[in-house]
């Protein structure tokens, strides 16, 4: 027991002594101050005089300091005493030096927040997986077609069929068809909701899970009836998330329809999706022809993607052979599913991450540089304590305490700044990032971002340390802070500021070839335009269009009500608009009227676009005419073909008049161009559709009073702004019927942003990048300069009282920073160059080796080069001579 | 200084002469202790004094000896140490090994 309390006492000493070390120092120095008195006493009766005594006292005790130490040391409680001085000391030191440490903090805090703002996008759309069961398992197939140049194209109900049950590599596949649809409930405003039609084993395949109610059951296939299940979204958003909608039927395109489950939120696929119905029909109706259905497949486990691709192309080989008619030349391509959500935002992403990176390497090269010239200055300081008999280690500790002071400052207000820099990312990026819903700043990155700032501390740290340890205390007492031990320090110095100004280099360079692309990109022709242009979507159901004419009665109606409101100039439909999203139907057709050789197979887009569509868009009509009330059903059927449909197959000539075969067509459920034999009435200007970057195919344009098309994005172009029409459209609609919702709306002008987003985005960031590099490298050059400057004061007063000139000593200095930036610019240039090719895939109508591009940066970075050399070699002149050969 | 010069007290020791000190059972103030031990080694171990107070303050640490404040003979305020039970534990142990030790060093020392 009483062992057991004498234990308890030392720990409570113990936590005494750490919590109010005052108070222990205080008794400390009683206990001694009474043992020098006793001694002295003592020596004083054995006849010393009382002086001499305590002078003796004090010698026997021995050197206070290190009796402190030691102490400290037997309290056993010396690593944690000496490091809150460290810490102590080390805020100090941050305070005493306010800009430095401002610089230095907020150097790091930019490039730690760039690169964790980056850092985590790249994480939750690269490296996260699927939240699917095996997501590596999912894969997704098309089909394509080589001769007709055809890529990733839907499949017909029927090959799916086949490919479902005659593959030896999938465990499962599921046929899906996104489509829209229109949910009505009386008393509430009809609403288009995104439907897709699957297959009932698709939830079970992909693993996904509902939050309420249920997915598709075996026995809701094919003969059974339409159930529904809501993604979380739309449940949220049209029900308020209440729990009671299941069991519940809505009306959807007039058919009632039973809600049985609500997905989980992270498991939305596709990810726009509101709503999924199970496919009721039997999968062999149809053509083999008429291919307009999704297909996701689940690998069987351990089979690699290149066995499944093997298998499934031998498949679509055989199915090819055995129906020559509709399938010769069909294959089977996939992906997987991965990868193709994530596309073409890799790259993108990749070259980000690559500028951050060197971003955060000049950061630390900066704060580096600016501790390494503080060291300097701080090295006599330094030897002084080191005399004073401070332990080289704890010296060292202490200033790698003070670096990672400074690295956990930064990377706080790093934090801070890439929450925000993510907030801002994520805005201005609604097209690019696939998946911004799983994008937030999670434990994985914290954990990364602490990582890159502790080895920043110590990277940055181990420089002044360097230099600390191969000083020598004598010779840094006597120099001073004039010290020239410093050679090799300062030649590292500079090592860094070139180091910087070449990543500087690259970064801007990258930025430079970026912005050329995207104002190559913003000057492309569109063939219509975007301004004063309201675009709004609609698909009409078979309860409110019965038959095809119905269709083509409506949307006259609409276009004729509209046409009325004040302010709009012209109105008109299309199946597709120009860079929308909407799918394009691409099919070989006959010119009747002329030969064209054997091997060019004849192919064009095929849209459908009413009266009204090409004035509303401004597009040109170059030759004949465009399309008119009269071009109805009951008249001859006409096309309008453009500008690289003539020069693909008439070679420029004139195509008026002649004629174009094999149009007529029904697009399964969407509807039916209804004629199959057309005259070229006239030509128009070409259309971007599938993107700004892409060479515009031929198309054949119908007028959509002869095709009945259900699914048309309205046109329409005012006088004043486009979005303030909207009231009056809707009302328009409702008026001629309540039931059909309007969807997608929006301004072309957006519509045109949404096609340079990508682009947009990266030239943003890779712009800022560039800039903040640039800054933190001309900060560098400054820093480096300005104190080679101090460190020469001496040579420069000796030099200026001898009568050199002004202009002359300002040379010498621009010269040195001169020097820096010209070794600089080589290297980057020559880094630029090997790295530029990196951009290629993203760059439009620019070499990665423009070289106006690089002559420019070169000349931006001489620049900025010289402003932050002037002002040292300005200061240099304006040293007093006499002061500065007092020397400190 | 004649004999101190090499009487550089190894960490143990030291600790175990302020225990043995501490043993009769009256507490001593540091200076106090320093003086006995000097006394008893007959002037051949003069203490580092430097080291005195360290090695006090790890002894307490550990919970060998515990301290109070009270007033010394010539009436000043003073810190006197006494043993523990668990430093009278801690004694006999160190003693067992420096018996050991010193027999040890003995034989080898006998065996030239």
């Amino acid at each position: 027991m009483e062992p057991l309390i004498d234990w308890l006492r030392a720990l409570r000493l113990r936590l005494e002594t750490l919590l109010r070390p005052g108070r222990a120092w205080r008794r400390l120095d009683d206990e001694v101050r009474f043992h020098l008195e006793m001694e002295a006493e003592r020596l004083r009766r054995q006849g010393v005089p009382t002086r001499e005594a305590r002078r003796q006292a004090m010698i026997r005790f021995g050197g206070v300091h290190r009796f402190q130490d030691r102490t400290r040391e037997a309290r056993g409680t010396k690593l944690v005493e000496d490091t809150m001085q460290d810490l102590k000391y080390g805020v100090r030191m941050i305070l005493k030096n306010p800009v430095f440490s401002a610089v230095a903090v907020l150097t790091l805090a930019l490039g730690i927040g760039a690169n964790t703002a980056i850092y985590t996008v790249v994480e939750a759309v690269l490296l996260e997986p699927l939240p699917f069961e095996e997501p590596e398992e999912l894969t997704l197939l098309w089909t394509e077609n080589e001769e007709l140049n055809q890529s990733k194209y839907m499949v017909s109900p029927m090959d799916f069929d086949d490919w479902r049950n005659q593959n030896a590599t999938f465990e499962a596949m599921a046929a899906y068809w996104p489509t829209t649809g229109t949910i009505t409930e009386v008393g509430s405003e009809p609403t288009r909701v995104r439907l897709v039609y699957t297959t009932e084993d698709f939830f079970d395949l992909l693993g996904a899970s509902t939050m309420l109610g249920r997915t598709f059951t075996p026995d809701e296939g094919p003969g059974s009836s339409f159930v529904a299940i809501l993604s979380h979204g739309f449940w949220q958003r049209r029900f308020g998330g209440d729990p009671s909608v299941i069991g519940r039927a809505v009306t959807l395109d007039g058919n009632p329809v039973e809600v049985v489950g609500v997905v989980r939120p992270e498991q939305t696929f596709p990810a726009d999706a509101d709503m999924w119905v199970n496919i009721t029909w039997p999968m062999q109706i149809q053509s083999r022809y008429a291919r307009w259905m999704s297909a996701i497949g689940r690998l069987e486990e351990g089979i690699e993607l290149d066995a499944a691709r093997a298998d499934m192309v031998g498949l679509a080989a055989r199915i090819a052979a055995e129906n020559p008619d509709t399938n010769r030349g069909w294959s089977v391509s996939l992906n997987r599913l991965h990868d193709e959500l994530v596309g073409d935002t890799r790259s993108a992403l990749v070259v980000l991450l690559a500028a951050t990176g060197l971003i955060l390497l000049i950061a630390c090269a900066n704060v580096a540089n600016l501790l390494l010239s503080r060291s300097e200055v701080r090295a006599r300081e330094i030897a002084v304590r080191v005399a004073f008999g401070a332990g080289r280690a704890r010296l060292v500790r202490q200033l790698i305490t003070e670096s990672l002071l400074l690295a956990g400052a930064g990377a706080l207000l790093g934090l801070v700044l890439a929450q925000l820099g993510l907030r801002g990312l994520l805005g201005i990026s609604p097209v690019t990032l696939p998946r911004p819903e799983a994008v937030a700043l999670d434990g994985t990155v914290l954990g990364v971002v602490l990582g890159v700032s502790v080895l920043t501390g110590l990277l940055f740290g181990l420089a002044p340390i360097a230099r600390l340890v191969r000083s020598d205390v004598h010779t840094t007492i006597r120099d001073g802070a004039r010290s020239t031990g410093g050679r090799a320090a300062h030649r590292l110095q500079n090592g860094f500021v070139v180091a910087q100004l070449a990543m500087a280099l690259v970064l801007v360079v990258g930025a430079g070839l970026l912005v050329r692309s995207f104002d190559n990109l913003r000057s492309v022709d569109t063939g219509f335009s975007a301004d004063d242009v309201l675009t709004a979507e609609l698909d009409l159901s078979t309860s409110v269009a019965p038959t095809d004419d119905d269709v083509i009665l409506f949307y006259e109606q609409f276009r004729a009500r509209i046409a009325q409101l004040p302010g709009v100039v012209a109105v008109g439909d299309a199946s597709t608009l120009p860079l929308g999203e909407a799918l394009d139907y691409n099919q070989p057709i006959q010119l009747v009227d002329r030969q064209v050789p054997a091997d060019l197979e004849v192919r064009a887009y095929m849209r459908s676009v009413s009266p009204g569509f090409f004035e509303a868009m401004r597009t040109p009509v170059t030759a004949g005419r465009g399309f008119e009330p009269g071009d109805r059903r009951e008249a001859r059927g006409v096309v309008v073909v453009n500008d690289a449909f003539v020069e693909s197959y008439y070679d420029g000539e004139d195509p008026l008049d002649d004629r174009i075969g094999g149009i007529g067509f029904r697009f399964g459920p969407l509807g039916a161009i209804h004629f199959s034999e057309g005259e070229i009435v006239g030509i128009v200007s070409d259309m971007k559709y599938e993107g700004l970057r892409s060479q515009t195919a031929p198309a054949v344009y119908v007028s959509g009073l002869q095709s009945s098309l259900r699914r048309r994005t309205l046109t329409i172009r005012s006088t004043g702004a486009a979005g303030a029409l909207l009231p009056a459209v809707r009302s328009e609609l409702s008026a001629l019927n309540p039931s059909v919702a309007l969807t997608n709306v929006q301004t072309m002008e957006t519509v045109l942003a949404g096609a340079q987003s990508r682009d947009r985005f990266s030239t943003l960031l890779l712009t800022m990048f560039g800039a903040l590099a640039l800054a933190l490298a001309s900060v560098g050059v400054y820093g480096v300069l300005a104190y080679a400057v101090a460190q020469r004061r001496n040579e420069v007063g000796i030099r200026m009282a001898l009568g050199a000139d002004r202009a002359v000593v300002r040379g010498m200095v621009l010269g040195d920073g001169l020097k820096l930036v010209g070794l600089g610019l080589g290297i980057g240039l020559a880094g630029a160059l090997g790295l530029s090719s990196l951009l290629a895939s993203q760059l439009f109508g620019v070499s990665p080796r423009d070289p106006t591009v690089y002559a420019g940066v070169a000349v931006i970075l001489l620049v900025v080069g010289l402003l932050a050399s002037f002002v040292p070699a300005w200061r240099a002149t304006r040293v007093s001579p006499v002061i500065a050969m007092r020397g400190d | 200084m004649v004999a101190s010069a090499r009487t550089d007290l190894l960490q143990g020791t030291l600790e175990l002469l302020i225990l043995k000190t501490l043993q009769v059972g009256e507490p001593m103030h540091g200076w106090g202790i320093s003086v006995r031990i000097q006394q008893l080694s007959e002037d051949v171990l003069r203490l580092n004094q430097g080291s005195l107070y360290p090695a006090l303050h790890r002894l307490e640490h550990k919970g060998w000896i515990r301290s109070e404040w009270g007033t010394s003979e010539n009436n000043r305020r003073a810190k006197f140490y006494r043993l523990t039970a668990l430093g009278r534990g801690q004694l006999a142990e160190e003693r067992e090994q420096w018996d050991l030790f010193a027999a040890a060093v003995g034989r080898i020392l006998a065996a030239t």
